[in-house]
């Protein structure tokens, strides 16, 4: 298939993916347009992962620490000065922060780049360790982010956290910045530098003796995630209209939640991330029900919290025994896919 | 000129001493063979000289200028190449994005290479240098007569093939000094007569010098203009095969001393 007819078909689906969006926001209520919105979100944390877990080959477990820069950024910045002031009760925010307010989109695009900066930082020491010791770096790293938030009042409030973010985050915003993700992360993977970091997943000791210099491309590919992921850390922040350090929003766990995305969808492919991400998305609000009181067979069950989760994770185990590389295992969507289906199809 | 020259080049772990002062030099379009019997340090001596290891004392030059301690990249970025005794191909990669994989580091490395990646990242002006990548790559295909199999996985290539593939990559690099560790390991003899050919056809047209390893002694002899013989990490012998052939230290390391008073 040639290049323009591939481009074409992509346009098309952009603008039938955007319309079928604007029925959604037409026809379904607000409680479903929220996790629709909570898909793209989803979409480019797990596709940002991907880039550094799955086409990298770099097993980070700090992508949280990453969401969390971007989250407590973005909202630093979207706050208005009286709010602020009414939420920053144990010490005041500093100056120039309490008196600033910029708007969403700027607000976004900084939170990438202050977390693309922390990337930077983290991977530059910790790039030279290998596989698992990086792994437990990343993860040191994304437990210090947390509990600098937590302790750091005059900046992020602390244990307060910060409160009535304006709720930005609407479908477009959402599914707008996961088809930047997606488009610069596909143009970045599926050229020479993807394929380079792809080699050096395959054999880092044979991709160096083709000259190709593994700290620099493991770093970049690290500061590019890191950056993704503080854009949706800036969307996340700004969908929930809170960030709570205490709990889990931005702990440990969303770096756990995110994984399970990427390894379900098929680790390595970008198409399997937003699957993932998607699923993800669905299922733990779908499977909400499992927590609220029912009639088994006659009997009350009063409802079980974290009932769902439990399930989740049942399910997760059953995907990997019957597909240990996930949906999608590391193929992507393409149009020649598609039309090879259709060929066969008419056989 | 000498391309390669390497001062009394010592390698130990620990107390074993891997290669022992070792004095090699190479001219420009030379075919050399290093032999010997297992472990007598071949493939540490590759290994020093592409920066995998930095040996213990000793020095390296490669067209002149000191290459002692240089990591595998910049070396292979300098004109050094190799290919893997235990075969080292980007497995889940096609056979020819493994041979464009070898052409990254033109645009990778130096000034230009932010550049390179916001073109990839937009995709403005980045088709061209790709498909002149492609084509490139094709041609060393084509040179080792491995095109057919162009987009299959790697690793679903029979062992010949998979051995050609490294030799292809290697050379795509750009590189002017091919180190070849056992080439012929796992070919039958009619590959191997076609695999040299095939040496002696790419040092020929691409002006390339080869080193190399091998046990298979039709190759070496057949191939290899000069000769050196190695054992416990010691040169025992240099010369060209004729005369490593008549060599007694030579026998004596291969077969033994008690051979050589039965023979006599």
């Amino acid at each position: 298939m040639s290049i323009k007819n591939r481009v074409i078909l992509t346009l098309v689906a952009v603008v039938v993916i955007a319309f079928g969006l604007m029925l959604s926001q037409e026809f379904l209520n607000s409680y479903y347009s929220r996790i629709i919105t909570l898909i793209g979100i989803y979409g480019i944390m797990a596709v940002s992962l991907t880039l550094v877990n799955g086409i990298s080959g770099v097993f980070s477990l700090g992508h949280a620490g990453f969401i969390a820069v971007g989250a407590y950024t973005s909202a630093l910045l979207t706050l208005s000065p009286q709010q602020k002031e009414m939420t920053f009760l144990i010490d005041k925010l500093i100056w120039p922060l309490n008196s600033i307010q910029i708007p969403f989109f700027w607000a976004t695009i900084i939170a990438g780049l202050v977390a693309a900066l922390f990337a930077f930082a983290v991977g530059w020491p910790s790039l030279r360790l290998s596989g698992d010791y990086f792994a437990i770096a990343t993860l040191g790293f994304s437990e210090i982010i947390r509990i600098f938030a937590l302790n750091l009042n005059w900046l992020t409030n602390g244990a307060l956290g910060l409160k009535a973010l304006p709720d930005y985050t609407t479908v477009w915003w959402s599914w707008g910045w996961l088809l930047v993700t997606v488009a610069c992360i596909t143009s970045l993977s599926y050229s020479s530098f993807g394929r380079a970091l792809r080699a050096i997943r395959e054999d880092r000791v044979a991709a160096q003796a083709m000259g190709i210099n593994v700290f620099k491309h493991q770093l970049m590919a690290f500061v590019f995630g890191g950056f993704f992921a503080g854009i949706s850390g800036s969307l996340y922040a700004h969908w929930l209209s809170t960030i709570d350090p205490r709990t889990n929003t931005v702990g440990i766990l969303l770096t756990f939640n995110v994984l399970i995305m990427i390894v379900l969808g098929g680790l390595g492919s970008i198409t399997g991330a937003i699957i993932g991400g998607a699923l993800f998305a669905f299922l733990s609000e779908w499977l909400r029900f499992l927590e609220s009181p029912m009639n088994v067979f006659g009997f009350k069950i009063m409802g079980i919290s974290g009932m769902r989760m439990l399930v989740f994770s049942s399910l997760f185990v059953i995907i990997m025994i019957f597909w240990p590389r996930g949906i999608m295992g590391r193929k992507e969507f393409t149009w020649d896919g598609v039309a090879s289906l259709f060929r066969r199809g008419r056989k | 000129m000498k391309i390669l020259k390497l001062e009394d080049l010592t390698m130990k772990f620990g107390g074993l001493t891997a290669v022992g002062n070792l004095n090699l030099e190479l001219e420009e379009g030379e075919l050399f063979g290093l032999i010997g019997p297992n472990g007598a340090g071949k493939t540490t001596v590759f290994n020093i000289v592409t920066g995998h290891y930095r040996p213990t004392s000793g020095r390296i030059f490669f067209k002149d200028s000191e290459i002692t301690g240089l990591i595998p990249d910049r070396v292979t970025r300098l004109g050094i190449a190799r290919t893997f005794q235990n075969i080292r191909l980007f497995q889940d990669l096609t056979v020819l994005e493994n041979v464009m994989v070898a052409q990254h580091h033109s645009i990778s490395s130096g000034g230009e290479a932010a550049k390179w990646l916001f073109k990839s990242v937009t995709r403005f002006g980045y088709s061209s240098v790709e498909s002149k990548m492609k084509e490139r790559a094709l041609d060393f295909l084509e040179v080792l007569g491995i095109s057919a199999m162009a987009n299959d996985k790697s690793a679903s290539l029979p062992y010949g093939a998979q051995r050609l593939l490294e030799i292809a990559r290697a050379m795509a690099t750009g590189a002017s000094l091919l180190l070849l560790d056992e080439p012929a390991a796992g070919m039958n003899p009619s590959e191997t007569a076609e695999l040299i050919r095939t040496i002696r056809r790419i040092r020929d047209d691409f002006n390339l010098t080869v080193l190399l390893i091998e046990h298979d002694m039709k190759l070496v002899m057949g191939l290899c203009e000069r000769i050196m013989v190695l054992d416990y990490g010691r040169t025992i012998s240099e010369g060209d095969p004729s005369h490593v052939q008549k060599d007694k230290k030579v026998i004596e390391a291969y077969l033994g001393k008690e051979w050589i008073t039965l023979g006599n």
